[in-house]
Protein backbone atom coordinates (compact mmCIF):
# COMPACT_ATOMS: atom_id res chain seq x y z
CA UNK A 1 0.00 0.00 0.00
CA UNK A 2 2.18 2.60 -1.18
CA UNK A 3 1.49 6.01 -2.31
CA UNK A 4 4.71 7.36 -3.28
CA UNK A 5 5.10 8.67 -6.92
CA UNK A 6 6.56 5.74 -9.01
CA UNK A 7 5.73 5.61 -12.46
CA UNK A 8 2.49 3.69 -13.48
CA UNK A 9 2.88 0.56 -15.25
CA UNK A 10 2.89 1.42 -18.95
CA UNK A 11 -0.24 -0.16 -19.65
CA UNK A 12 -3.17 -2.59 -19.13
CA UNK A 13 -1.46 -5.82 -18.28
CA UNK A 14 -1.99 -9.87 -19.14
CA UNK A 15 -3.41 -12.28 -16.75
CA UNK A 16 -3.50 -15.87 -17.46
CA UNK A 17 -3.71 -19.62 -16.24
CA UNK A 18 -6.18 -20.49 -13.28
CA UNK A 19 -3.80 -22.68 -10.78
CA UNK A 20 -6.49 -24.65 -8.61
CA UNK A 21 -5.73 -26.55 -5.73
CA UNK A 22 -8.52 -28.64 -3.93
CA UNK A 23 -8.69 -29.47 -0.04
CA UNK A 24 -8.58 -33.39 0.50
CA UNK A 25 -12.23 -34.14 1.95
CA UNK A 26 -12.01 -35.84 5.13
CA UNK A 27 -12.01 -39.00 5.31
CA UNK A 28 -12.64 -39.43 9.32
CA UNK A 29 -15.48 -38.57 11.82
CA UNK A 30 -13.27 -36.27 13.53
CA UNK A 31 -12.47 -34.74 9.85
CA UNK A 32 -16.04 -34.63 8.64
CA UNK A 33 -16.92 -32.67 12.51
CA UNK A 34 -13.82 -30.26 11.51
CA UNK A 35 -15.27 -30.05 8.32
CA UNK A 36 -18.77 -29.16 9.85
CA UNK A 37 -17.30 -26.55 12.26
CA UNK A 38 -15.41 -24.58 8.98
CA UNK A 39 -18.50 -24.65 7.44
CA UNK A 40 -20.32 -23.25 9.56
CA UNK A 41 -17.67 -20.45 11.16
CA UNK A 42 -18.11 -19.22 7.44
CA UNK A 43 -22.22 -19.25 7.17
CA UNK A 44 -25.00 -16.39 7.19
CA UNK A 45 -28.37 -16.32 8.09
CA UNK A 46 -30.30 -16.42 11.32
CA UNK A 47 -29.55 -19.90 12.55
CA UNK A 48 -25.43 -19.31 11.47
CA UNK A 49 -24.16 -18.53 15.16
CA UNK A 50 -26.96 -21.29 16.80
CA UNK A 51 -25.25 -23.46 13.75
CA UNK A 52 -21.36 -22.43 14.83
CA UNK A 53 -22.16 -23.34 18.67
CA UNK A 54 -23.57 -26.30 18.15
CA UNK A 55 -20.72 -27.79 15.37
CA UNK A 56 -17.99 -26.20 18.18
CA UNK A 57 -19.62 -28.17 20.67
CA UNK A 58 -19.55 -31.47 18.57
CA UNK A 59 -15.93 -30.78 17.59
CA UNK A 60 -14.72 -30.10 21.32
CA UNK A 61 -16.48 -33.54 22.24
CA UNK A 62 -13.81 -35.07 19.75
CA UNK A 63 -11.04 -32.41 20.59
CA UNK A 64 -8.01 -34.84 20.51
CA UNK A 65 -8.98 -36.42 17.18
CA UNK A 66 -9.96 -33.01 16.03
CA UNK A 67 -6.60 -31.73 16.32
CA UNK A 68 -4.79 -34.45 14.56
CA UNK A 69 -6.91 -33.51 11.72
CA UNK A 70 -6.14 -29.82 12.15
CA UNK A 71 -2.55 -30.64 11.97
CA UNK A 72 -3.00 -33.13 9.19
CA UNK A 73 -4.85 -30.29 7.30
CA UNK A 74 -2.36 -27.54 7.95
CA UNK A 75 0.44 -30.00 6.80
CA UNK A 76 -1.49 -30.15 3.47
CA UNK A 77 -1.98 -26.47 2.98
CA UNK A 78 0.10 -24.63 0.80
CA UNK A 79 2.24 -22.42 2.75
CA UNK A 80 1.30 -18.99 1.66
CA UNK A 81 -2.75 -19.69 1.97
CA UNK A 82 -2.59 -17.67 4.72
CA UNK A 83 -6.51 -17.49 5.36
CA UNK A 84 -6.99 -21.33 5.06
CA UNK A 85 -4.06 -21.89 7.88
CA UNK A 86 -5.96 -18.93 9.97
CA UNK A 87 -8.89 -21.12 9.85
CA UNK A 88 -7.29 -24.39 11.24
CA UNK A 89 -5.65 -22.11 13.95
CA UNK A 90 -8.49 -20.74 14.89
CA UNK A 91 -10.20 -24.27 15.16
CA UNK A 92 -7.51 -25.84 17.81
CA UNK A 93 -7.87 -22.45 19.41
CA UNK A 94 -11.69 -22.81 19.83
CA UNK A 95 -11.52 -26.21 21.21
CA UNK A 96 -10.71 -24.62 24.80
CA UNK A 97 -9.23 -28.25 25.01
CA UNK A 98 -5.87 -29.07 26.97
CA UNK A 99 -5.06 -30.81 24.05
CA UNK A 100 -5.10 -28.49 21.94
CA UNK A 101 -2.13 -26.31 23.97
CA UNK A 102 1.20 -28.35 22.63
CA UNK A 103 -0.17 -27.48 18.89
CA UNK A 104 -0.54 -24.01 19.74
CA UNK A 105 2.40 -23.23 21.32
CA UNK A 106 4.68 -25.38 18.71
CA UNK A 107 3.42 -22.60 16.60
CA UNK A 108 3.52 -19.93 18.62
CA UNK A 109 6.88 -20.75 19.30
CA UNK A 110 8.18 -21.61 15.59
CA UNK A 111 10.41 -18.73 14.90
CA UNK A 112 8.85 -16.64 11.63
CA UNK A 113 10.36 -16.91 8.42
CA UNK A 114 12.18 -14.01 7.23
CA UNK A 115 10.43 -11.92 4.96
CA UNK A 116 9.26 -12.90 1.35
CA UNK A 117 8.06 -10.03 0.59
CA UNK A 118 10.23 -7.44 -1.54
CA UNK A 119 7.71 -4.82 -0.09
CA UNK A 120 6.52 -5.54 3.37
CA UNK A 121 4.28 -2.22 3.40
CA UNK A 122 2.52 -4.06 1.14
CA UNK A 123 2.42 -7.21 1.89
CA UNK A 124 4.25 -9.29 4.85
CA UNK A 125 4.80 -12.27 4.93
CA UNK A 126 5.89 -12.27 8.29
CA UNK A 127 2.82 -10.23 9.18
CA UNK A 128 0.38 -12.95 7.94
CA UNK A 129 2.69 -15.95 9.79
CA UNK A 130 1.85 -12.93 13.20
CA UNK A 131 -1.60 -13.53 13.01
CA UNK A 132 -1.18 -17.37 12.79
CA UNK A 133 0.80 -16.46 16.41
CA UNK A 134 -1.75 -14.12 17.97
CA UNK A 135 -4.20 -16.33 17.39
CA UNK A 136 -2.74 -19.18 18.50
CA UNK A 137 -1.71 -17.35 21.65
CA UNK A 138 -5.27 -16.23 22.30
CA UNK A 139 -6.04 -19.66 22.36
CA UNK A 140 -3.37 -20.67 24.93
CA UNK A 141 -5.25 -17.62 27.06
CA UNK A 142 -8.33 -19.40 26.91
CA UNK A 143 -6.62 -22.52 28.50
CA UNK A 144 -4.89 -20.43 30.59
CA UNK A 145 -7.81 -19.31 32.89
CA UNK A 146 -7.75 -22.69 34.48
CA UNK A 147 -4.66 -24.27 34.14
CA UNK A 148 -1.22 -23.52 35.28
CA UNK A 149 0.86 -25.12 32.14
CA UNK A 150 -0.94 -22.76 29.86
CA UNK A 151 0.42 -19.65 31.94
CA UNK A 152 3.84 -20.87 31.94
CA UNK A 153 3.81 -21.16 27.97
CA UNK A 154 2.33 -17.79 27.36
CA UNK A 155 5.67 -16.86 29.71
CA UNK A 156 7.26 -18.90 26.36
CA UNK A 157 5.72 -16.67 24.33
CA UNK A 158 6.81 -13.51 26.54
CA UNK A 159 10.53 -14.11 25.09
CA UNK A 160 9.64 -14.42 21.11
CA UNK A 161 10.86 -11.32 19.81
CA UNK A 162 7.37 -10.05 18.03
CA UNK A 163 5.46 -7.15 19.55
CA UNK A 164 2.38 -8.72 18.72
CA UNK A 165 3.09 -12.26 20.14
CA UNK A 166 3.90 -10.18 22.99
CA UNK A 167 0.79 -8.21 23.60
CA UNK A 168 -1.47 -11.37 22.72
CA UNK A 169 0.40 -12.91 25.50
CA UNK A 170 0.55 -9.94 28.45
CA UNK A 171 -3.18 -9.52 27.57
CA UNK A 172 -4.27 -13.48 28.05
CA UNK A 173 -1.99 -13.21 31.17
CA UNK A 174 -3.58 -10.07 32.79
CA UNK A 175 -7.30 -11.87 31.82
CA UNK A 176 -6.43 -14.92 33.84
CA UNK A 177 -7.47 -14.78 37.52
CA UNK A 178 -3.98 -14.51 38.70
CA UNK A 179 -3.25 -11.78 36.37
CA UNK A 180 -3.04 -8.69 38.52
CA UNK A 181 -0.59 -10.76 41.12
CA UNK A 182 1.45 -11.52 37.82
CA UNK A 183 1.91 -8.30 36.61
CA UNK A 184 5.69 -7.84 38.10
CA UNK A 185 7.05 -10.86 36.57
CA UNK A 186 5.36 -10.26 33.52
CA UNK A 187 7.68 -6.87 33.61
CA UNK A 188 10.56 -8.65 33.90
CA UNK A 189 9.50 -10.75 31.10
CA UNK A 190 9.51 -8.00 28.61
CA UNK A 191 12.09 -5.47 27.67
CA UNK A 192 12.06 -2.65 29.32
CA UNK A 193 10.87 -0.58 26.18
CA UNK A 194 7.87 -2.95 25.84
CA UNK A 195 6.50 -2.48 29.04
CA UNK A 196 4.03 0.02 27.76
CA UNK A 197 2.13 -3.67 26.58
CA UNK A 198 0.90 -4.14 30.52
CA UNK A 199 -0.73 -0.75 30.50
CA UNK A 200 -2.72 -0.82 26.88
CA UNK A 201 -6.00 -0.96 26.98
CA UNK A 202 -8.25 -3.82 26.01
CA UNK A 203 -11.53 -1.62 24.08
CA UNK A 204 -14.28 -1.61 22.39
CA UNK A 205 -14.08 0.45 19.01
CA UNK A 206 -17.12 2.67 20.63
CA UNK A 207 -14.33 3.96 23.20
CA UNK A 208 -12.07 4.74 20.46
CA UNK A 209 -11.03 7.80 18.82
CA UNK A 210 -13.65 8.03 15.81
CA UNK A 211 -12.86 10.24 12.84
CA UNK A 212 -15.08 13.31 13.45
CA UNK A 213 -16.73 14.92 10.36
CA UNK A 214 -14.52 12.42 7.69
CA UNK A 215 -15.57 14.27 5.05
CA UNK A 216 -13.17 16.74 5.87
CA UNK A 217 -10.53 14.56 4.51
CA UNK A 218 -11.94 14.30 0.98
CA UNK A 219 -9.95 16.02 -1.91
CA UNK A 220 -11.65 18.47 -3.49
CA UNK A 221 -12.34 15.49 -6.67
CA UNK A 222 -13.80 13.49 -3.88
CA UNK A 223 -16.06 16.22 -2.63
CA UNK A 224 -17.10 17.07 -5.91
CA UNK A 225 -18.34 13.56 -6.84
CA UNK A 226 -21.90 13.13 -5.84
CA UNK A 227 -21.98 9.68 -6.87
CA UNK A 228 -25.03 8.16 -5.84
CA UNK A 229 -24.97 5.33 -3.16
CA UNK A 230 -25.46 1.64 -3.49
CA UNK A 231 -29.01 0.29 -5.35
CA UNK A 232 -30.91 -1.21 -2.23
CA UNK A 233 -30.44 -4.68 -1.53
CA UNK A 234 -33.71 -6.80 -3.35
CA UNK A 235 -36.40 -6.71 -1.35
CA UNK A 236 -35.69 -3.94 0.55
CA UNK A 237 -37.63 -0.22 -0.61
CA UNK A 238 -35.82 1.10 -3.65
CA UNK A 239 -33.60 4.18 -2.09
CA UNK A 240 -31.06 5.56 -4.79
CA UNK A 241 -31.11 6.56 -8.11
CA UNK A 242 -29.70 3.63 -11.11
CA UNK A 243 -26.11 4.28 -12.57
CA UNK A 244 -25.93 6.32 -15.29
CA UNK A 245 -23.53 3.95 -16.74
CA UNK A 246 -23.52 0.17 -17.34
CA UNK A 247 -20.54 -2.11 -16.60
CA UNK A 248 -20.29 -5.69 -17.75
CA UNK A 249 -22.55 -8.08 -18.02
CA UNK A 250 -22.94 -10.95 -16.15
CA UNK A 251 -23.68 -14.06 -17.98
CA UNK A 252 -27.17 -16.25 -17.53
CA UNK B 1 2.50 -4.53 -20.53
CA UNK B 2 2.84 -7.61 -18.02
CA UNK B 3 1.83 -10.92 -18.02
CA UNK B 4 1.32 -12.95 -15.27
CA UNK B 5 -0.92 -16.06 -14.09
CA UNK B 6 -3.03 -16.34 -11.34
CA UNK B 7 -1.81 -17.25 -7.99
CA UNK B 8 -2.68 -20.51 -5.91
CA UNK B 9 -6.63 -19.67 -5.33
CA UNK B 10 -6.92 -20.01 -1.38
CA UNK B 11 -10.07 -21.51 -0.41
CA UNK B 12 -12.71 -19.48 -1.28
CA UNK B 13 -15.44 -20.37 1.37
CA UNK B 14 -12.61 -18.92 3.39
CA UNK B 15 -11.45 -15.74 1.99
CA UNK B 16 -15.57 -14.81 1.34
CA UNK B 17 -15.51 -15.46 -2.04
CA UNK B 18 -18.37 -18.25 -1.94
CA UNK B 19 -20.44 -15.66 -0.15
CA UNK B 20 -19.83 -12.37 -1.22
CA UNK B 21 -18.88 -13.39 -5.17
CA UNK B 22 -22.56 -14.61 -5.70
CA UNK B 23 -24.31 -11.50 -3.69
CA UNK B 24 -22.44 -9.13 -6.19
CA UNK B 25 -23.25 -10.83 -9.30
CA UNK B 26 -26.36 -8.61 -9.58
CA UNK B 27 -26.52 -6.57 -12.61
CA UNK B 28 -27.84 -3.13 -11.01
CA UNK B 29 -24.59 -3.64 -8.27
CA UNK B 30 -22.56 -4.43 -10.98
CA UNK B 31 -23.41 -1.15 -12.95
CA UNK B 32 -23.21 0.96 -9.92
CA UNK B 33 -19.97 0.02 -8.57
CA UNK B 34 -18.17 0.20 -11.85
CA UNK B 35 -19.85 3.76 -12.47
CA UNK B 36 -18.93 4.75 -9.02
CA UNK B 37 -15.59 4.04 -8.86
CA UNK B 38 -14.09 4.73 -12.28
CA UNK B 39 -13.32 1.19 -13.86
CA UNK B 40 -12.08 1.49 -17.07
CA UNK B 41 -12.50 -1.65 -19.46
CA UNK B 42 -8.93 -1.52 -20.52
CA UNK B 43 -7.80 -2.21 -17.13
CA UNK B 44 -9.69 -4.93 -16.56
CA UNK B 45 -10.30 -6.99 -19.37
CA UNK B 46 -7.32 -9.73 -21.05
CA UNK B 47 -7.71 -11.75 -18.58
CA UNK B 48 -8.97 -9.87 -15.41
CA UNK B 49 -11.85 -10.51 -15.31
CA UNK B 50 -13.91 -7.96 -17.40
CA UNK B 51 -15.44 -10.68 -19.73
CA UNK B 52 -16.44 -12.93 -17.17
CA UNK B 53 -17.30 -10.64 -14.30
CA UNK B 54 -18.61 -13.23 -11.98
CA UNK B 55 -15.80 -15.84 -11.95
CA UNK B 56 -14.71 -15.44 -8.39
CA UNK B 57 -11.51 -16.70 -9.87
CA UNK B 58 -10.62 -13.80 -11.41
CA UNK B 59 -9.86 -10.26 -10.67
CA UNK B 60 -13.01 -8.20 -10.83
CA UNK B 61 -15.33 -10.63 -9.39
CA UNK B 62 -13.12 -10.66 -6.39
CA UNK B 63 -13.20 -6.32 -6.27
CA UNK B 64 -17.14 -6.62 -6.64
CA UNK B 65 -17.15 -8.74 -3.63
CA UNK B 66 -15.27 -7.24 -1.97
CA UNK B 67 -17.05 -3.76 -2.78
CA UNK B 68 -20.72 -5.78 -1.98
CA UNK B 69 -19.07 -6.17 1.77
CA UNK B 70 -17.91 -2.45 1.77
CA UNK B 71 -21.47 -1.36 0.79
CA UNK B 72 -23.91 -3.65 3.09
CA UNK B 73 -22.41 -4.48 6.02
CA UNK B 74 -23.75 -2.48 8.16
CA UNK B 75 -27.35 -3.32 9.45
CA UNK B 76 -28.87 0.18 8.07
CA UNK B 77 -26.54 -0.02 5.26
CA UNK B 78 -28.32 2.77 3.51
CA UNK B 79 -27.96 5.25 6.56
CA UNK B 80 -24.01 6.79 5.38
CA UNK B 81 -24.21 9.64 7.36
CA UNK B 82 -21.07 11.05 8.21
CA UNK B 83 -21.45 11.73 11.65
CA UNK B 84 -22.11 7.92 11.68
CA UNK B 85 -19.28 4.96 12.52
CA UNK B 86 -16.96 3.59 9.54
CA UNK B 87 -19.12 0.92 8.87
CA UNK B 88 -21.60 3.48 7.43
CA UNK B 89 -19.08 6.36 6.37
CA UNK B 90 -16.61 4.06 4.50
CA UNK B 91 -18.19 2.75 1.31
CA UNK B 92 -19.19 6.83 0.85
CA UNK B 93 -15.87 7.93 1.34
CA UNK B 94 -14.16 5.20 -1.34
CA UNK B 95 -16.51 5.97 -3.76
CA UNK B 96 -16.45 10.35 -3.58
CA UNK B 97 -12.61 9.40 -3.69
CA UNK B 98 -11.63 6.85 -6.01
CA UNK B 99 -13.21 7.61 -9.43
CA UNK B 100 -10.35 5.49 -11.28
CA UNK B 101 -9.80 1.95 -10.52
CA UNK B 102 -6.98 -0.46 -11.99
CA UNK B 103 -6.14 -3.69 -11.92
CA UNK B 104 -2.29 -4.93 -12.51
CA UNK B 105 0.33 -7.60 -12.42
CA UNK B 106 2.35 -6.17 -9.90
CA UNK B 107 5.15 -8.15 -8.56
CA UNK B 108 3.20 -10.78 -7.13
CA UNK B 109 3.21 -9.78 -3.09
CA UNK B 110 2.14 -5.66 -3.99
CA UNK B 111 -1.26 -5.24 -2.80
CA UNK B 112 -2.06 -1.46 -4.36
CA UNK B 113 -0.94 1.55 -4.37
CA UNK B 114 -2.44 5.40 -4.93
CA UNK B 115 -0.61 7.50 -7.31
CA UNK B 116 -1.84 10.27 -9.65
CA UNK B 117 -5.42 10.47 -8.51
CA UNK B 118 -5.84 6.88 -9.26
CA UNK B 119 -5.59 3.76 -7.37
CA UNK B 120 -4.10 0.35 -8.73
CA UNK B 121 -4.73 -3.28 -6.99
CA UNK B 122 -2.31 -5.42 -7.98
CA UNK B 123 -2.35 -9.76 -7.82
CA UNK B 124 -1.64 -9.95 -3.96
CA UNK B 125 -5.17 -7.86 -3.14
CA UNK B 126 -7.38 -10.11 -4.87
CA UNK B 127 -5.63 -13.35 -3.61
CA UNK B 128 -3.98 -12.79 -0.54
CA UNK B 129 -6.49 -10.93 1.28
CA UNK B 130 -9.88 -12.09 2.01
CA UNK B 131 -12.98 -9.93 1.01
CA UNK B 132 -13.10 -8.07 4.44
CA UNK B 133 -8.92 -7.38 3.68
CA UNK B 134 -9.75 -6.05 0.03
CA UNK B 135 -11.86 -3.63 1.09
CA UNK B 136 -9.68 -2.47 3.84
CA UNK B 137 -7.10 -1.75 1.32
CA UNK B 138 -9.61 0.52 -1.06
CA UNK B 139 -10.33 2.25 2.32
CA UNK B 140 -6.88 2.79 2.86
CA UNK B 141 -5.95 3.55 -0.45
CA UNK B 142 -8.71 6.34 -0.64
CA UNK B 143 -7.18 7.99 2.46
CA UNK B 144 -4.29 8.65 0.57
CA UNK B 145 -6.02 10.25 -2.03
CA UNK B 146 -7.60 12.12 0.21
CA UNK B 147 -4.41 13.69 0.87
CA UNK B 148 -2.49 12.00 3.81
CA UNK B 149 0.52 10.25 3.38
CA UNK B 150 2.49 8.53 5.98
CA UNK B 151 4.52 10.21 8.29
CA UNK B 152 6.68 8.23 9.92
CA UNK B 153 8.85 5.35 10.40
CA UNK B 154 7.71 1.46 11.75
CA UNK B 155 8.43 1.03 15.86
CA UNK B 156 11.06 -1.26 16.75
CA UNK B 157 9.55 -4.61 16.23
CA UNK B 158 6.92 -3.74 13.72
CA UNK B 159 6.34 -6.25 11.26
CA UNK B 160 6.20 -3.94 8.33
CA UNK B 161 10.21 -3.13 8.66
CA UNK B 162 10.97 -1.62 11.47
CA UNK B 163 12.61 1.91 10.64
CA UNK B 164 11.28 1.71 7.18
CA UNK B 165 9.08 4.46 6.47
CA UNK B 166 5.55 3.99 5.68
CA UNK B 167 3.84 4.03 9.04
CA UNK B 168 1.80 6.54 10.69
CA UNK B 169 3.13 8.89 13.18
CA UNK B 170 -0.30 8.28 15.43
CA UNK B 171 -3.74 7.34 15.71
CA UNK B 172 -4.42 10.49 15.90
CA UNK B 173 -2.80 11.49 12.93
CA UNK B 174 -6.20 10.04 10.80
CA UNK B 175 -4.09 8.64 7.85
CA UNK B 176 -4.39 5.96 5.89
CA UNK B 177 -3.73 2.87 9.01
CA UNK B 178 -6.08 4.16 11.17
CA UNK B 179 -8.77 4.53 8.69
CA UNK B 180 -8.18 1.09 8.06
CA UNK B 181 -7.64 -0.28 11.28
CA UNK B 182 -11.23 1.50 12.37
CA UNK B 183 -13.55 -0.05 9.59
CA UNK B 184 -11.69 -3.62 9.96
CA UNK B 185 -12.66 -3.20 13.77
CA UNK B 186 -16.24 -1.73 13.08
CA UNK B 187 -16.92 -4.59 10.82
CA UNK B 188 -15.24 -6.50 13.52
CA UNK B 189 -17.68 -5.51 16.42
CA UNK B 190 -20.89 -4.82 14.44
CA UNK B 191 -20.42 -5.98 11.12
CA UNK B 192 -23.84 -7.92 9.45
CA UNK B 193 -24.48 -10.19 6.54
CA UNK B 194 -21.51 -12.00 7.51
CA UNK B 195 -19.67 -14.70 8.62
CA UNK B 196 -18.07 -15.02 12.09
CA UNK B 197 -14.88 -16.07 10.28
CA UNK B 198 -14.32 -13.40 8.22
CA UNK B 199 -15.14 -11.04 11.24
CA UNK B 200 -12.70 -12.76 13.70
CA UNK B 201 -10.38 -12.55 10.82
CA UNK B 202 -10.79 -8.61 10.56
CA UNK B 203 -10.18 -8.42 14.11
CA UNK B 204 -6.72 -9.97 14.26
CA UNK B 205 -5.48 -8.26 11.20
CA UNK B 206 -6.95 -4.67 13.20
CA UNK B 207 -4.89 -5.53 16.12
CA UNK B 208 -2.06 -6.30 14.16
CA UNK B 209 -2.28 -3.02 12.73
CA UNK B 210 -2.79 -1.46 15.55
CA UNK B 211 0.41 -3.02 16.83
CA UNK B 212 2.98 -2.83 14.20
CA UNK B 213 1.87 0.65 11.93
CA UNK B 214 1.66 3.29 14.57
CA UNK B 215 5.39 4.89 15.45
CA UNK B 216 3.65 4.92 19.03
CA UNK B 217 1.43 2.73 19.55
CA UNK B 218 -2.33 3.88 20.23
CA UNK B 219 -2.22 2.63 23.71
CA UNK B 220 -5.30 -0.09 23.50
CA UNK B 221 -6.11 -2.98 21.93
CA UNK B 222 -9.38 -4.75 20.51
CA UNK B 223 -11.15 -6.38 23.34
Amino acid sequence: MRDDNEGPPSASDHLGGTERRRARPPDSPAGILLQNFLVAMNAVGEDAEDTYRRTLADLRKRADLALIEIARAQNDCDRHDYPTRWVHVHAAAELRHPAALPFLLDLALTPIPPEEAPEPHSYSTVAEETILRTTAVEGIGYLAKERREAVEALFECLKQPSLSIRRAAVQSLLKTSRGRSLRSRIANALPEDQRFLLDLKALDVRDVPQIKRPQRHLSKTGTQAGIASAPSLPGDEPRTEQAREPGPTRKG
Amino acid sequence: MATCTVPTIPDKTVTGDSLYGPRACWQAFIDWAWYAHGFQKSYWDDGFGYEDCCNTDLPLARIFGAMWLLNYSADDYWNEDWSNNALHWGRRYVRDQIDDLRSLCGDGTAIARSVSGHVELYLGCFYSKDCAGRAETLIHESRHLGGKPHDANFPAGSVFGAGKSGADSTWGYEGAWMFGALYLWWFYADGRRTTWALRQAARQRANLVIDNAFATHPGFTIS
